[in-house]
Formats: structure tokens, sequence, C-alpha cells
């Protein structure tokens, strides 16, 4: 197992100073691994009820009429409400993002006149215990007028939009009787006069590549326990999210109440992969704890996320290159059509992937002329929600097909096309508009392919064909956009952070970031730690607590790193400054003179001239206090607050149409040996590498794991996990037996090459890490698959690749090639 | 979701579990697919008679050239036996390749078999093995093959008061053989499709399929037609192997989102016929 | 209609319990809600995901797939019950050292079956981790570094 080749799992709490770059280990472990975790659910209130939602059975249907009092009426339950009782209570859900003219569902968190999925709440109770409520669902009757379900993106507009950009539809149903038809937003742009480029170019290729509907699935499903005090009017809420403000927000303007009355904890968050970027369900359990005047513990059963929780993926492009003969990419035109289910704005921000994805179909590749059409679809089916990748992964499908498509057609061997188009000068604008500061791409090519001893494998490739076995050998390059900033949406572009030593020189920083397993009460702390020349065991590190954090944005789109730690570095700064300062005074020197580390302040050269930060901190603080230690320093005491953004974001659309999202950019490439049984279908993966840069580096072995599990989830996606819907819209994979999240037995070994190419617009270097296994991991595997069928003359650009698909493949291929006995 | 509510009664005997049974109880095995198809709320029994105190039902004996498993047997014990590993290889490699540790820990071979699920790799080895079992009601008991034990998808021929106690595997013959194969969508997954094949002194004794019809299939025109083919020859054993198609033909075939019937039937051919040659094949 | 309950005495990490239960308690309620255990936790409640692992009279099973009451007259094992009162057990220990958690929620289960592996095969194969930890799903890991620890722990190199 090469896993470990790359970094030191060494402790290194005690280790030397700077604590930035080094494996310290986590500081959330202890509580982990012991069983201390405070995840919503494991929080003791005082004589909670139990909430319970009944969901839809129809993919779409009209509500004739809910009657709860059967329910009402069981001994142990509280309360049971309908859509329309609880629509008395509380407005329609806010719009997660508002951008792009995008058309906006106005609905409830429980629905009132029409159900839209299955899966979609339609009435709730609490009661005594989980069992009973769960009993109580079973005696609320609903009466419902089925509506014809319109259960893919044929459906929901009569014709593909591939064969008929612009219609016209004819809708089999529309979702929302308002919008007149299924399309939530039809976004496009162009620079560069593609259409003429195409028309003169010597070479144009073309693929559909698509995938199909998955998504995050947490371990921890939603989970909420809500408080509600009648007397001052305060509502506390733990809530499993990535971001406690927008919740809050959210949350207060939904149940009409004072933003400052409520409280939004996370502490302990079982997994996010920015499915828990929403509010939706999480507002019945709050309304539930207002009507009923008890504390209301909800935990969602498996069954319920799988139905209604946020899904991502299934998208369809038809994406154009056209090349010159020695391989250069001319132009690019790029057709994204997503299948958002019943919307991706309101109940959840899935949209924003599409327009990422078409806003980043060229990939690390110099282009210049670039057009792209995205078109977000409704149909009958769960909510579309932010999932790792967030449409970055969904580009990389486009353009790393693309160039196989056109390596194959043009004899240009795979590798070599791709460092053929390359981008090799920094700062980089693409033609698209964002702005990539900085990178290292074609030597992350270099790398994964040496690590692979390529021309080896081809050979091995080779003789395993003359076995008449089908190996085959996938090599990808892959842009990592990372801190998302999209205005108009809860996904904004700032970070917080307040940072403070006390009085015993400890320090306490708070920030806007959340903790859902990146390990940021670790990698803060380092940075902090090295700020003000303390051990990162003495840093605090608070988030996920309204009541204590400034409003801060949480964790989505990799942001941690560049958004997080950027504000808690520059706001360490300020505590620094204002640290020398007060101990120069104490010591009659110059600022400049001291040196600062292992918690004590000296006089450089003179090292026993010396103060703790500790006496430096109740000097500050109370004896003799900051008139006599900070005399004239407009907020005299060590503490700071930075908020934080970039110069990179930018908008407000250009003459283009062009807006710029992302401000760092990590990269990597990736490569895979696969076999394929071609009688079964069934795919042996032997190998995985992947070369990754996300800049500088805080803790590599926080980063290490970041890439492992990234890169499994992009495999579990592509291969095994699957939301899969009839055409009915009837959901099929109602428990973790048929979305198969990929066990230990599937993953193969993973080699993991790291690179640090710094990025100049933070103040550390940094950039996001999380995403580029999901990103890379679904194109290099089809391209390995394709390649390891490569006699038999197929295509291969869909996913899942299960048994029975690739089996399909190699059954309607249009040649034939010998098998194995 | 948790179950609905249900009695509960803990047997300390096999006549006390009978007599549960004869007033409409369900048994309680190992719980490991009752209960989660109960919280589903796919099976809502009101009275749950609980056989696990039964340490009749655990015995696992020799039994004329073979074995008898009590049915409490766990699948975890199936990995360990010696006389499984022994006597029932292909046993022990579906015992293996079932669920996980925990789930083999609880779930056992007469919870499995009458849980009827038609991907089981338990029914389908053990019917390569030509196993019977005994069922005991108050009226006595009865012995059929595990082929004969399924009517539908997770339907049995059980009728309510009958308790299945023992799983009887015949003697496997001279130079015996057997090997069990699945595919899934991953290593330990709900198999798509699997196939176990008995062989004894080269000759193919008994061939079991799941996962290709709602039920668990005993492949009987393969079988005979193997009888008469040359086992060293993969064409003829292709050929043979092809006859699963009629076999199918008593059931209703199974098609999921995992699997269409026409993937399944192609898949478990070709497991069939390399499961075929490879243990007919191999050297002792 | 409040459920008849039966008194079922159970020992969960070596302290005895004397309980009120209905026949439908599962015993991770029991465990969480009752006894206020909650590092053990509940991620699909269909026995799939392995969150819940727990070992009764030694055997490894799931706590969502095993009745309160069917736990009579046994001794539960929790994560709580393999912590030292003071600090981390050697597994721990080395899950920490090897960074073989991340959001932690898995993580209970993932101690417990591997820590049950370690006491029937004190020196397992990779393979035979794998085969034994099938049953316990970790969403962010990608599990190479569970294998790591796991083998670090048998071998008694925890990192320090």
């Amino acid at each position: 197992m090469n896993a470990h080749d790359s970094h030191s799992p060494a402790d290194s709490n005690t280790g030397p100073e700077p604590f930035v770059g080094q494996s310290v280990r986590r500081t959330e472990d202890l509580r982990l691994l012991t069983g201390q975790g405070m995840f919503t659910d494991d929080a003791v209130v005082v004589d909670p009820v139990y909430c319970a939602i009944l969901r839809s059975p129809h993919a779409h249907a009209r509500i004739v009429s809910v009657d709860t009092s059967r329910a009402q009426a069981m001994p142990e339950v509280v309360l049971a409400i309908s859509g329309a009782e609880a629509a008395e209570h509380w407005t329609q859900i806010p719009a997660g993002m508002d951008l792009m003219d995008m058309k906006l569902p106005k609905v409830y968190a429980i629905a009132t006149d029409k159900v839209h999925y299955e899966g979609e709440p339609v009435a709730a109770v609490v009661a005594e215990t989980r069992y009973a409520a769960e009993d109580a669902l079973a005696a609320i009757d609903v009466e419902y007028e089925p509506l014809p379900a319109v259960a893919s993106v044929e459906d929901a507009l009569g014709v593909h939009p591939f064969d008929a950009p612009d219609g016209p539809w004819s809708p089999k149903a529309v979702l929302y009787e308002e919008w007149g038809h299924n399309i939530q937003c039809d976004w496009a742009f162009e620079i560069g006069d593609p259409d003429a480029v195409f028309a003169s170019a010597p070479h144009v290729v073309s693929c559909r590549p698509a995938a199909h509907r998955y998504s995050g699935v947490p371990m921890e499903t939603r989970a909420v326990v809500a408080e509600y005090d009648a007397g001052r009017e305060t509502l506390k809420m733990r809530v499993s999210t990535q971001l406690p403000h927008q919740s809050r927000t959210l949350i207060a303007q939904i149940l009409g109440l004072s933003e400052p009355n409520v409280q939004v904890l996370a502490d302990d968050v079982g997994g996010g992969f920015g499915n828990k970027t929403q509010v939706d369900a999480e507002v019945i359990p709050a309304l539930m704890a207002k009507l009923s005047g008890r504390a209301v513990k909800w935990f969602e059963p498996r069954g319920d996320w799988l139905s209604s929780g946020p899904a991502s993926r299934d998208y369809a492009h038809h994406v154009e290159g056209a090349f010159d003969n020695d391989g250069t990419l001319l132009a690019i035109r790029e057709h994204l059509v997503g299948d958002e289910g019943c919307d991706g704005a309101t109940r959840s921000a899935g949209l924003g992937a599409l327009l990422v994805g078409g806003t980043y179909s060229a990939g690390p590749y110099h282009v210049r002329s670039y057009k792209a059409r995205v078109q977000a679809v409704v149909t009958n089916k769960a909510p579309y929600g932010a999932y790792r990748g967030y449409g970055k992964e969904t580009a990389n499908l486009a353009i790393e097909r693309l160039m196989d498509t056109a390596a194959a057609k043009l004899g240009i061997d795979p590798v070599a096309i791709r460092q053929h188009n390359l981008v090799r000068e920094f700062p980089y604008e693409m033609a698209a508009g964002p702005i990539i500061e900085s990178g290292s791409f074609s030597q992350l090519l270099d790398m994964v392919t040496e690590a692979m001893d390529l021309p080896a494998l081809r050979l091995r490739q080779e003789q395993a064909r003359a076995e008449g076995r089908h190996v085959g050998i996938g090599v990808i390059s892959f842009l990592e956009p990372s801190a998302g900033s999209i205005p108009m949406s809860v996904f904004n572009g700032y970070e917080t952070a307040s940072v403070r030593i006390m009085p015993d020189g400890k320090a306490m920083v708070l920030s806007g970031l959340q903790g859902i397993g990146q390990g940021v009460e670790t990698s803060l702390a380092q940075i902090t730690a090295d700020r003000l020349g303390l051990h990162p065991g003495d840093v605090r590190i608070v988030y996920g607590d309204t009541k204590a954090v400034p409003y801060g944005l949480g964790a989505y789109a990799s942001r941690g790193a560049t958004y997080g730690m950027s504000a808690v570095y520059e706001a360490a700064g300020e505590v620094r400054r204002k640290l020398l300062k007060a101990a120069a005074g104490m010591l009659e020197v110059d600022p400049e003179d001291l040196e600062l580390g292992r918690g004590e302040v000296w006089v450089a050269g003179v090292p026993t001239t010396r103060l703790s930060v500790q006496e430096v901190a109740r000097a500050v603080y109370l004896s003799p206090g900051p008139y006599a230690t900070l005399p004239g320093e407009e907020s005299p005491t060590l503490e700071a607050n930075h908020v934080w953004t970039n110069p990179n974001v930018s908008w407000v659309p250009d003459e283009h149409g062009r807006v710029r999202l992302y401000p760092t950019h990590g990269s990597g490439a990736q490569g895979v040996v696969v076999e394929v049984d071609v009688e079964t279908g069934e795919i042996q993966i032997e190998k995985m590498w992947i070369a990754h840069d996300c800049g500088k580096v805080v803790n590599p072995a926080i980063v290490h794991g970041q890439i492992i599990g990234s890169t499994v989830q992009g495999l579990g996606g592509t291969m095994f996990e699957q939301l899969s819907y009839d055409d009915q819209g009837k959901l099929l994979t109602k428990t973790l037996n048929d979305y198969q999240l990929p066990n230990i037995m599937s993953v193969p070994p993973i080699e993991v090459l790291h690179m640090e190419t710094p990025s100049p617009i933070t103040p550390l270097g940094t950039k996001g890490v999380g995403e580029g296994g999901c990103i890379g991991t679904p194109a290099v595997l089809l391209s390995a698959v394709e390649d390891a069928l490569r006699e038999f003359g197929v295509t291969v650009e869909r996913t899942p690749l299960d048994p029975m698909r690739v089996r399909a493949l190699v059954r309607n291929a249009p040649q034939t090639a010998p098998v194995a006995g | 979701m948790r179950t609905t509510s249900f009695d509960y009664t803990r047997a300390t005997s096999i006549d006390e579990a009978l007599g549960a049974l004869a007033s409409g109880a369900q048994v309680l095995a190992g719980g490991q697919s009752l209960l989660q198809s109960m919280k589903l709320r796919q099976a809502s029994p009101q009275h749950l008679v609980d056989i696990n105190e039964l340490d009749e039902l655990r015995a696992v004996d020799l039994e004329d050239g073979g074995l008898r498993l009590g049915a409490l047997t766990r699948i975890a014990e199936l990995c360990v036996i010696a006389e499984v590993a022994a006597m029932f290889p292909s046993l022990q490699q579906a015992a293996k390749l079932t669920a996980d540790v925990q789930v083999r820990n609880r779930a056992t071979i007469g919870g499995n078999l009458c849980f009827a699920n038609p991907r089981s790799n338990m029914a389908s080895t053990l019917i390569s093995l030509r196993a019977e079992v005994t069922v005991r009601s108050d009226g006595g008991s009865r012995r059929l093959a595990v082929e004969e034990l399924f009517s539908g998808y997770l339907q049995t021929v059980l009728s309510s008061g009958d308790l299945l106690t023992d799983v009887h595997l015949p003697d496997p013959g001279r130079d015996a053989r057997g090997a069990y194969r699945e595919i899934s969508r991953q290593p330990n997954g709900v198999p798509v499709v699997n196939v176990a094949v008995a062989v004894a002194e080269g000759r193919v004794t008994g061939i079991g399929v799941g996962g290709l019809g709602v039920r668990p299939l005993r492949a009987r025109l393969v079988e005979e037609a193997l009888t008469h083919v040359d086992v060293n020859d993969p064409r003829a054993v292709d050929e043979a192997a092809a006859l699963l198609a009629g076999d199918l033909a008593s059931t209703e075939p199974l098609s999921d989102m995992h699997g269409s019937a026409e993937y399944r039937l192609e898949a478990a051919v070709v497991l069939l016929r390399r499961l075929v040659l490879a243990t007919t094949n191999e050297r002792g | 209609m409040a459920e008849s309950k039966t008194t079922i005495t159970v020992s969960v990490n070596g302290t005895e319990h004397t309980c009120q239960v209905a026949p439908r308690t599962l015993l991770v309620d029991l465990i969480r809600d009752d006894l206020r255990l909650t590092g053990t936790h509940i991620g699909c409640e269909e026995g799939i995901c392995g969150a819940c692992t727990v070992t009764v009279d030694g055997e490894l099973v799931k706590s969502c797939l095993f009745l309160a009451v069917q736990a009579d007259g046994k001794d539960v094992t929790t994560v709580e019950g393999l912590t030292p009162k003071c600090g981390t057990s050697r597994l721990q220990e080395s899950f920490r050292g090897n960074f073989a958690l991340q959001c932690g929620f898995c993580t209970s289960g993932m101690v417990v079956a591997a820590d049950a592996l370690l006491r029937e095969n004190p020196d397992p194969s990779e393979q035979e981790i794998k085969e034994h930890l099938v049953g316990n799903l970790c969403r962010c890991t990608g599990y190479l570094s569970i294998i790591d620890a796991v083998r670090a722990a048998a071998n008694q190199e925890v990192t320090s």
C-alpha cells in the first residue's frame, strides 16, 4: 500500500514550529474515538417529543384533503399537523439561490396543495416516543389526485434539448403551473466567436458524456433538536448543517422570528459533502416545537433521506471541440442539460452546480473560443442539491471525454494531447471568465504517468489482450476550483474570524467555518499557533454556534483553506501585532526586535530577556491593564476580528455575461488501471493514482485523507451508488441495500502524489482541497473502461459502470472480439 | 423507521414454539432480514416467538455420510465448522460472502431459507448440494428438498404453524468438489446473480442459481444435459449451461435496477459454464 | 394504549441495568435513549451501515437488528466500554495517529468491530481486516487509513 508514502503520520503535536505544514494529530479525534462526540441526536433535552414526517407516495399529485384527526386522537400523540394547517404559521421556503433569472418554486416545507416528488412532506407528527410518532403516520388520511409524473427530461420537455434546444416544448405535465414550462434556468454565453472557429477548424469532435443520479449520503442523516421558549420568543436549534448562520437566517424568516432570537448550534456533524446546505425539512421540527411547547427531536430515517434528501449529478452534455491538426484545442461548444428533480434553487441549491459545469468545461486546458448553454430542467424527483464536486466533476467529464475522443480521432496519444493543451502560464484568465491564479498542470500529469510507469503498463495491457483479457488504462487531468462564491445565494464569498488571547495566555478563535469532518479545529489551531507563538493545544477553536460566532458562511465549496484560514490568519496577525507591541513596552524594546514562539516572547539575540505570552496577556487585560500596556491603541485588548474577501471574485456579469465565482484553483491528474470481464461486465480496479496540488498544505495527513476520501466517493458514485426512479417517478433505491455506498472491500490501492504550488491570493498560499477525487474519478474510470473495450469499438460515456451496463456495452458493440474461455 | 408493535414470546422448548406458531405467531430467528423488513414496515407481525434459546436447534451432527445442521446454525458458524470446510467447501465460500460479520453472527441458516430471498447465496448453494430441510408442526414433521421450499418472491410453501428445524446435507460423494460464485455491484453487496455447482467424481451432481427467478432455482435441465456431455469441452458445457433459460421457465424471471432479466440470465450462464469447467477439471 | 413492557436486566460495559422495555424497542434505542450512551450511532437503522455495532456476550452485532429484550441477561459492550478511564486505548490511539476518521460518525462502530477482530486475530492481514470490516461503512476516509490503523494497532507500532 502506498497510501502513506507521501506524508508521515507521526505525531507532531510536540514537534517544532512552525506547525503549519505538519501532520498535527486532530483535536477532534479524542472525543469522536471515545463515543463522546456531540452529534445532533446525541443531545439530551428535558422531556422531548419525537417528530415524524408523512411523505407523499406519489411523484406528482394534487392533495385533495389531509385529515390528521385519527392520529391526533392516538394516546401518545402530542400534535399532528397538515401542510395547510402549518401554512398558517410559517412562510414559504425562501430561495437558497436567486440569480441568472432562475425560476423559483413557491412552496412550503410541508406541501399544501400539490406534491412534486415521492417523499415530499404532507404532514407531521410529534409524539412521546419515536415509535408512537411513526405509528401515527399510518393514521393520517390523505386523499391524492394523481397527476402525470414527469420522470425524465424527455417527459419534462417532450423533446430532448440536444435535438431541439429551443423547443417547442410539449411537457407531459407542468410542475409549477405559473411557469408554463419545466425549465428552471436557461443560461448561455459565448466569447471568441466559437461558431466561426468551428466552421474553419480542421477537426471537429463531439461526445455526449452523462452521469446518473447519486449524491453525498453522509452517514448521519438530517437531524434537529428544537426548543422554543415562548416567554422569550426564542428558538434554540441543534441542526446537522454545514451552514449554521444561513440556517438561522432562513429559519427565522420562515417562522417569523426575530433573527437574534434564534440560535443554531452544530457541534459534530456526521458528514456533509454539500448535502447539508439547505433549509427544507429542518424547519418542520422547529415549527412543531413552537406549536407544541415541547422540545422536539427529529432524526431522519435513512429511507426519508434517500427519498427526499438532496440529489446530484443526473446531467448530460453535448460537447464539441474544434481541433487543429496538431491536436491544439481551438474552441469548445458545450450544451449541458440537467435533470434537477423538482427544484434546484429553493429547497436545495443544486442549480449552481450546472452553472459551474457550463463555466468550467474547458478544464485545465487553454482555449480562447468558448460557448456554453445550460438548461436546468425540473422533473418529479427529489430536490437537486449541492454535492462534493458541485459541477466541477460535470465539467471534467465533458472535457476529459472530449480529449479522449479527439485523441482517438486525430490519432494522437491521449496523454500527449492533454500535455499539448494544458495551461502553462499563470495567472490565466479562462475564456469563460475565471482567473486561474497559479498551477503546475503539466507537472502533475507527468507525476501521474511516471508513477504509473505508463510504457510498462501499455506493454502489460498488450500481453493481456493477447490472452483475451481486457485491461484498460485511463489518465486524465482535472481542475479543482475552490472557495465558490455565488452572489444572491447562501453560498456567498467572505468569511469571518475573531481571534483573542485570553488573560491566561491561551487563545480562542471564533470561526464562521463549520466542522463536518475536515479537521478545521486542528488546522485553524495550527495557523493560529504559528501566528501567536503558541502550541496548537493552547488554541481553542469555536464554531457552529450562532450565539458565539460572528456571521460567517460555514463549510461548502472547499472554502475553508481559502476563506476560513485566511480570515483566521489575518485576525491572528492583528492580535500578534498588539501582543508584540504590549510586550515591547513591557521589555522597553522595539516590537521589531522581538521574537515569538513556544508561548514566549523574547528579544532577538537576548534570550534571557523574555516574557511568557501569559504574562503579557495578563498585563494587557488586568494588571496593570490596557492603558499602560497598549496606550493609544484603538482596540486595546488582545482581540481582533477579520472578514476576508478577495479580488478574484466578480459577480457582476461582464459584457459577455461571464462571472468569476471561484477565486482559487487546485488541480491534479489521475490514472487508473482496470480489467473488464467482458462476459459479465464486472470491473476490477487494479490501482489508482492521483497527483494533487492544493497550494500550501497546512496539515498533510488531513489533506491526504481528503484526497483518498473524495476519490473513493467518486468511485462509489461512478460504479455502485444510484438514485434510481422508474418511469412513473417512483424511487427504486429506498435503502442502503439498493443505494450501495462503497464498502472497505471495494477500495483499490490508491497512490497519492502531492505538489504545492502556492496561491498568490491567499496569505498562506492555500487553496481548497476535498473535492478533487470526486471531480476526476468518473472521467478516469470511463476512460479506462473505454480503453479496455477498445477492440469492441464502443464509446463509454455514461455512468454508472455497473456490471449490467458494462455488459450491455459489449453486447451491443459494433465489433466483436474474442473472449477468454 | 421503527417496527410496529408486537407481542414477544421467548420459547423455551420446540413444543412451546410450535404452540405459539399454531396460534399465529411468527418465528424470530436471527432477525437480520425479518427485523429489517419490519422496520421498513413491509412486515408487521402481531406476535414474534423467539427461538434463539432453543439449543436443540443448534446441533451440528454427522448424518449418513453427510451433515445435519440445526436451523439456528449461524452463518458465521458455517464459516468455521471444520466439517463444512472439508465436505462442503462451496457452502463455506457462500457463507463468507454473506453480508458481513455482524449479520453472519446473528443470521441463521434456517432463517435465511425461510426469508426466501431469491438472491440468497445459502439457498442456491444448498440446492446445489441437494440439501433437504425438516419442517415440524403440531401435526408432525416432514422433509422436503430446499428447492421445493420456495413458492415465490419472498414466499415459502410453509404454513403458519410450521417450524423449519434442520437442514440435511447428504453425502457429497467421492472426490466431491463444489464452488460458489456471485456477481454483485461490489464485493459483499447484495448479489445480482449467483450460482453454485456441486461435483462428485468429476460429474456435476447439483446446480443452484439465485437472483435469476423470483425464487432460487435448481437447474435440472442443465444438470441433466451435463450428464451426457464431455465436461472438458467448453462448447458443450456452454450449450448445456444455456439450458438455464429452460429451468427459468418454471418461475417468473427477476428483473430490477441492478440487473434486467436478460442480463441475469446471460451472466448466470457465464458463471455456470465457468464453474462447471473449473470444478470438473480441477485436480484434487 | 401504552405498550406492555417487560423487565430486563442487562449488563452494559460492566454495569448492570434493570430496564423496562417494550418488545419492539431496539437494543440501540435502549443504549442511546435509556442508558444515554450516545457513542453508538444510527446511520441507517436498516442493519447495513454498522454505525450501531456493539458486542453482545463478546459477539459483534448490529444493535439496530437486535431487540432490547433479547439482551436480557447478556453483557453488552459499546465504544464507551472499550475506552480506558483515562485517555484512549491502543486501537483508538492508532486510529488517531493514522487519521483514520474524519466526521467520526461511523467511528464508534468501526472501533468496536476492529477491537473484536484484534481480540480473535491479533495479527490480521490486510485481506482479513477488509473482510472483517465490510459491514462498517465509512463515507469520509475511503477506508485505507482505517486499514493502516488496524494494522498498526496489531503490530503495536502505534506512532507516538
